[in-house]
């Protein structure tokens, strides 16, 4: 089991590595230098070549690359070429808004999805079953963005409920806190309710189908109990779909921080496209990869750790 | 009164057909199981043999249904019970293990859980005393060092131990009635024996009725009292094991006896029985094997034949032999 569990996060550390290559090249593939931004359009080519020597960009990119990914390796992501401030320090100061609404909305997601799911599956064709598949087409469908202009409009400009954008952090008290992230994170969730219910239904219907499961009833369990027998079972690829929903939330939660007027990674990472302020969007892609990486690999080990034949095999 | 433990009659499980009709698959069988008795269900697949049983059991899935006939188990009529009512007597008074031991066990669950989640159902017993009682039904089906075994999970067991894990659950609230649906089909042959063995040795020591569904004639007539053999939805043909081994009536019998080969007898060629067994929905208006059978006169394709008691020894053959 150890060794296994140490393959695969060596595994994930290579992608890592191969994806923050990847991410080097792009940023520095784009047209205008950071010099350019930072000097004016004003400065001399004496100058701009001062500052890429200053900064190190006239060396070759490998060396580049490797000179950064050791600095990122000792938690030290530089300083912005552009603002000078520090690039870590940038993002552990917007991170926590963005975290926030996404676990949020995470949480709203696996319960709500499963629990969906779970119901729709206990009677396929039933009335609750043909709700939520229609529920779920129109989620599936729904922009986030738009989504939340229309809770805006109605949750917080008619019907004056929750502020119509802004951020509280925890630290205002918790009331507050949830009241600022709870349209945000409803907006981003009801994507991720659709496909989960879909999955944790699909799947759980066709383990209520198993021979164990008529086993379980001839022995006379109680419905909850034979639900649970075959929910373990139905798990996997729910969990799987749960990690992906997770790093894609992130991408997502950008978008839904403009509409919603919120601090968090994204005024971070669109001021850092357009002002060339190539650390700070290495930083918070590379970032935004890892968690990606990083919940992949929870959700296999998960499953690992559910499935007792892949136990034993470790 | 009937003093019967289980008594069937004129069961009948249809499914709706995509046309809106119900085809029948089991079309109206009697028989019945007095306490401690056991009995065999013989016929190929297709007869309606397991369906008939998962009626009883009330553990039909949907397009399968009960469409006739009474169940009655001490008296009580099963198919009037609530769903409340058949989970308190399922795993209880009633078990059912079934043919595939491989997918009949939770795969994520340890054979200990297993166990115990039936008995906790059944009796308020604390945990430690359900591990207990698991303990015991897991050793009694003859599996070494149970106590320890628990916390294995079904991967780790064989084909045969998985099949003692599933009776172990069977047996482990002492059940008056338990029903084997072909237990050992998917075992190998020498583990099949074994599984035979078992079944005879808890019968005999536990008091318990068993209904041993199966397509072997010879395997079943090892350990039962009498034989309900089934074709086409119907019993042709039920009796005690001897008189259906010496003497069967039904031609079907007969013939179904002749494809198992005799190992003490001379070496001659495996026999079949010509044809197949009749589709759902195409059934003759007859006898059900009347297009199969060697015997058959006129009235055998025209008329279907009543079961007729001779002896205690029940047939539905217009020609009997």
């Amino acid at each position: 089991m150890l060794r296994l569990v140490a393959g695969r996060i060596v595994s994930s550390i290579g992608t890592l590595l191969f994806v923050g290559l990847a991410l080097f090249a792009l940023t520095r593939s784009g047209p205008g230098s950071p010099a350019r931004i930072v000097l004016g359009a004003d400065a001399t080519a004496e100058q701009i070549v001062q500052f890429e020597q200053a900064h190190g960009l006239d060396r070759p990119f490998l060396s580049q690359y490797a000179a950064w990914l050791g600095d990122v390796v000792r938690g030290d992501f530089g300083k912005s070429f552009v603002t000078g401030r520090n690039v870590a320090t940038d993002i552990v100061s917007a991170l926590p808004v963005t975290l926030s609404i996404v676990l949020f909305a995470f949480a709203i997601a696996l319960v709500c999805g499963v629990g969906i799911g779970v119901l729709a599956a206990l009677r396929p064709g039933g009335a609750f079953d043909r709700v939520s598949r229609f529920a779920a087409v129109l989620g599936l469908s729904i922009p986030a963005f738009w989504l939340g202009i229309v809770l805006i409009r109605f949750l917080a400009v008619d019907l004056r409920l929750l502020p119509p954008g802004g951020y509280f952090p925890l630290s205002a008290g918790l009331s507050l806190h949830l009241q600022s992230i709870l349209m945000p994170s409803l907006s981003l969730a009801v994507y991720y309710i659709a496909v989960l219910a879909r999955m944790t239904q699909a799947s759980l219907q066709e383990t209520l189908r198993g021979d164990y499961v008529r086993t379980a009833r001839a022995m006379g369990l109680s419905s909850r109990q034979v639900v649970f027998y075959a929910l373990v079972n139905a798990l996997p690829p729910v969990i799987n779909l749960a990690a992906l929903s997770f790093g894609y939330m992130f991408g997502w939660a950008l978008i839904i921080e403009q509409v919603f007027n919120i601090p968090g990674l994204s005024r971070a990472l669109l001021n850092a496209i357009s002002q060339r302020d190539f650390l700070l969007l290495q930083g918070i892609v590379f970032l935004f990869t890892a968690i990606f990486v990083f919940a992949n690999l929870g959700a296999d080990l998960i499953n690992r750790v559910l499935d007792p034949r892949q136990r034993a095999a470790a | 009164m009937s003093p019967d433990l289980l008594s069937v009659e004129g069961l009948r499980v249809g499914f709706r057909s995509a046309d809106g009709g119900i085809v029948e698959a089991v079309r109206g069988v009697d028989f019945s199981v007095a306490p401690g008795e056991a009995v065999g269900i013989v016929g190929e697949s297709g007869s309606g043999k397991s369906l008939s049983m998962l009626a009883v059991m009330r553990l039909l899935v949907a397009p399968a249904r009960v469409t006739g006939g009474r169940v009655l188990f001490d008296g009580e009529d099963l198919l009037a019970a609530d769903e409340r009512r058949m989970r308190a007597l399922r795993g209880r008074d009633i078990a059912m293990v079934f043919q595939d031991p491989q997918s009949s066990l939770n795969p994520a669950l340890t054979i200990g859980r297993q166990i115990t989640d039936v008995v906790r159902a059944h009796r308020g017993v604390s945990s430690a005393e359900a591990r207990r009682i698991a303990a015991e039904a897991l050793e009694r089906v003859g599996i070494r060092d149970a106590g320890r075994r628990l916390a294995s999970y079904p991967h780790e067991f064989s084909g045969g131990m998985r099949q003692r894990a599933l009776i172990a659950m069977a047996i482990a609230c002492r059940p008056r009635l338990l029903i084997a649906d072909e237990p050992t089909t998917a075992l190998d042959v020498t583990v099949q024996a074994q599984i035979v063995d078992l079944i005879a040795e808890l019968r005999r020591e536990l008091g318990l009725a068993v209904v041993f569904i199966s397509h072997n004639l010879q395997l079943v007539a090892e350990i039962v009292d009498r034989v309900v053999v089934m074709y086409g939805g119907k019993v042709v043909e039920d009796g005690p094991v001897e008189a259906i081994e010496l003497a069967p009536r039904h031609p079907y019998t007969s013939l179904l006896k002749a494809c198992v080969p005799s190992l003490s007898g001379p070496v001659g060629p495996l026999t079949a029985i010509e044809g197949a067994p009749p589709r759902l929905g195409r059934l003759p208006i007859g006898c059900p094997f009347s297009p199969r059978c060697p015997d058959a006169i006129e009235p055998c394709l025209s008329e279907m034949p009543p079961l007729v008691t001779e002896a205690g020894h029940r047939s539905a053959c217009w020609r009997p032999r």
